[in-house]
């Protein structure tokens, strides 16, 4: 347990040094307020750049509008950004050689992976609840927000699938011990995904509705119970995947 | 024996690096091993790491057999690699700390052990970043962060192989120091730099070791020629000792003489003491390893 909670302590270090903390809580406070922000001048916007005398009815901004675009902003910038950031986790310690002094002291490989997926998940937590609690009380500043459903539970989703793309570039990272190699398997899968998503049963399991489903989860249309296939199915596979690394890490050759 | 190395062999894909090597490593020695760029030494180390599986044969160190991967053995050594890279944005005292936490050091120990090994290296008063050090430094820092945990084996990947000579003195001295500590297990292809500190040498050449034994004996082949300095001018020495029977040449202000048999010797010493010459020095002329190493590559 010390050397777990030593060389987590060297990864917390580590990310403060590189300024990864910093550059997480600025990014995703910039996306929690970008969200209520960008709802709240849409239509603004609209009417700037419609022709003039033109009469467009466009209705006023609601508490649904901020949220979709949380679920827009987030997944597509927040989320990739993110992946960049902790896409060389292991390529860095693997092509310095800072890892193998470390290893040939006792340190266990599968210590190495553990904490830095915990490190990873804990930043990927504090992103959310920071870009989810600024849009939440910004939204609510200006928006009743009582008529949304299961904003949580859609929330969660987002941070399940964020779980699995990280098992995901920590895997590629490892297995190829290259700084871009994490970043495109996790391509690789994602598109997978999407490919997948053209057959309209792989609703029941695929990860990416997770993503796709939270304006229905918002207006009621689909309840959590609706969800339970991807969701279980995208822990049990990102759980999968940090123990496919770590296996694969025990095996690698130093 | 610390280590003992049984008929291994490895081989990457159809390449045979390592040839059935058999190698002994007595305690408290300082074991050279030399050999070409590319020879297999490195690859040598990791399987003693146990960071590369063996295709056949075993290892075992302090009695302990290497395995691939997670290996017990490597409880008893400290390892130094050819470029050692480190956490930049520690200082040598967090480093270490965080070596002494791995290495489960108690907390009581470790502040005193850090101390001690600064001291050793000479970085007790360096607090400055990693990122700022020079090459002589990490490879300083990468001794004391070997010898942490009181290894019974330090096993260096060509320790001097970057550094400019005023670095390489001092980790040369620093190794030659901690041999009553531990025993060095440590790669060159500098011969000189083997000569000077070793007490075994083993030499790996195409993957097979080639020659080891103790210096002593592989320097001390007298090739039957013995080196003179006199109280007189070397010159001086020679003129007057032309007319004798005796094979010899003036090499750097030396007299370099051929005495291949006891009697000769004698017959010589004769000769000085009827010439009224003094001896300043005398001593065999020896073959030097890097002779030897250079024979063997052709």
């Amino acid at each position: 347990m010390n050397q777990w909670l030593g060389f987590l302590k060297k990864e917390w270090f580590e990310s403060v040094k590189t300024y990864k903390l910093l550059l997480v809580l600025v990014i995703f406070s910039i996306l929690g307020i970008l969200n209520p922000f960008t709802a709240k001048i849409s239509p603004v916007l609209f009417e700037q750049f419609m022709p003039e005398g033109a009469l467009v009815n466009l209705p006023e901004p609601t508490a649904l509008d901020s949220w979709l675009q949380f679920y827009k902003n987030v997944p597509q910038m927040g989320l990739i950004v993110f992946i960049l950031l902790f896409s060389t986790l292991m390529s860095k310690e693997l092509e310095k050689g800072t890892l193998v002094i470390l290893l040939t002291k006792g340190l266990r490989r599968s210590t190495v992976i553990t904490t830095k997926f915990f490190m990873a998940l804990c930043y990927w937590t504090l992103a959310i609840t920071l870009s989810f609690t600024i849009t939440y009380a910004y939204t609510a500043y200006y928006w009743d927000q009582s008529q949304l459903q299961h904003l949580l539970f859609a929330a969660s989703c987002l941070y399940v699938f964020g779980i699995l793309l990280l098992a995901v570039t920590l895997w590629g990272n490892t297995l190829f011990a290259t700084p871009y190699g994490g970043t495109l398997v996790t391509l690789l899968v994602v598109i997978t995904l999407f490919i997948a998503a053209i057959f309209p049963t792989s609703a029941n399991w695929n990860p990416l509705e997770l993503l796709t489903a939270t304006t229905q989860l918002l207006t009621g249309e689909l309840t959590p119970l609706d969800l339970w296939g991807p969701y279980t199915i995208t822990l049990f596979a990102a759980i999968l995947v940090v123990l496919l690394t770590m296996s694969h890490f025990k095996r690698k050759l130093l | 024996m610390v280590v003992q190395i049984n008929g291994i062999s490895k081989r990457f894909g159809d390449h045979e690096v390592l040839k059935d090597i058999h190698l002994d490593i007595p305690e408290h020695t300082v074991f050279g091993f030399v050999g070409a760029n590319g020879s297999g030494k490195t690859t040598l180390m990791k399987c003693i790491l146990g960071l590369l599986p063996l295709n056949a044969g075993s290892i075992t160190i302090a009695g302990e057999p290497v395995t691939f991967g997670e290996t017990k053995s490597n409880q008893y050594v400290g390892y130094l690699p050819d470029v050692p890279d480190f956490y930049p944005f520690y200082n040598a005292i967090q480093y270490l700390e965080l070596c002494a936490v791995i290495t489960n050091i108690p907390q009581k120990e470790r502040q005193r052990r850090i101390a001690e090994l600064l001291e050793l290296v000479g970085l007790a008063s360096t607090t400055s970043l990693i990122s700022t050090y020079s090459r002589g430094m990490k490879q300083r820092l990468g001794i004391a962060q070997a010898l942490l945990n009181r290894p019974k084996l330090l096993i260096c990947d060509e320790p001097t192989s970057a550094l400019d000579p005023a670095g390489r003195a001092q980790i040369l001295s620093i190794l030659h120091k901690v041999k009553e500590e531990t025993t060095v297990f440590f790669s060159t292809h500098i011969v000189s730099d083997a000569e000077q500190i070793c007490d075994h040498v083993a030499m790996l050449h195409e993957g097979t070791i080639i020659f080891q034994d103790e210096l002593v004996n592989l320097k001390h082949q007298i090739t039957g020629q013995f080196i003179f300095t006199f109280t007189i001018p070397v010159a001086e020495a020679h003129e007057r000792l032309r007319h004798t029977p005796f094979e010899m040449k003036i090499d750097s202000k030396q007299l370099v003489v051929s005495l291949p048999n006891e009697s000769t010797q004698l017959a010589f010493m004769q000769e000085l003491t009827t010439q009224k010459i003094l001896i300043q020095s005398m001593h065999p002329k020896t073959r030097l390893l890097e002779q030897l190493v250079l024979e063997v590559l052709g």
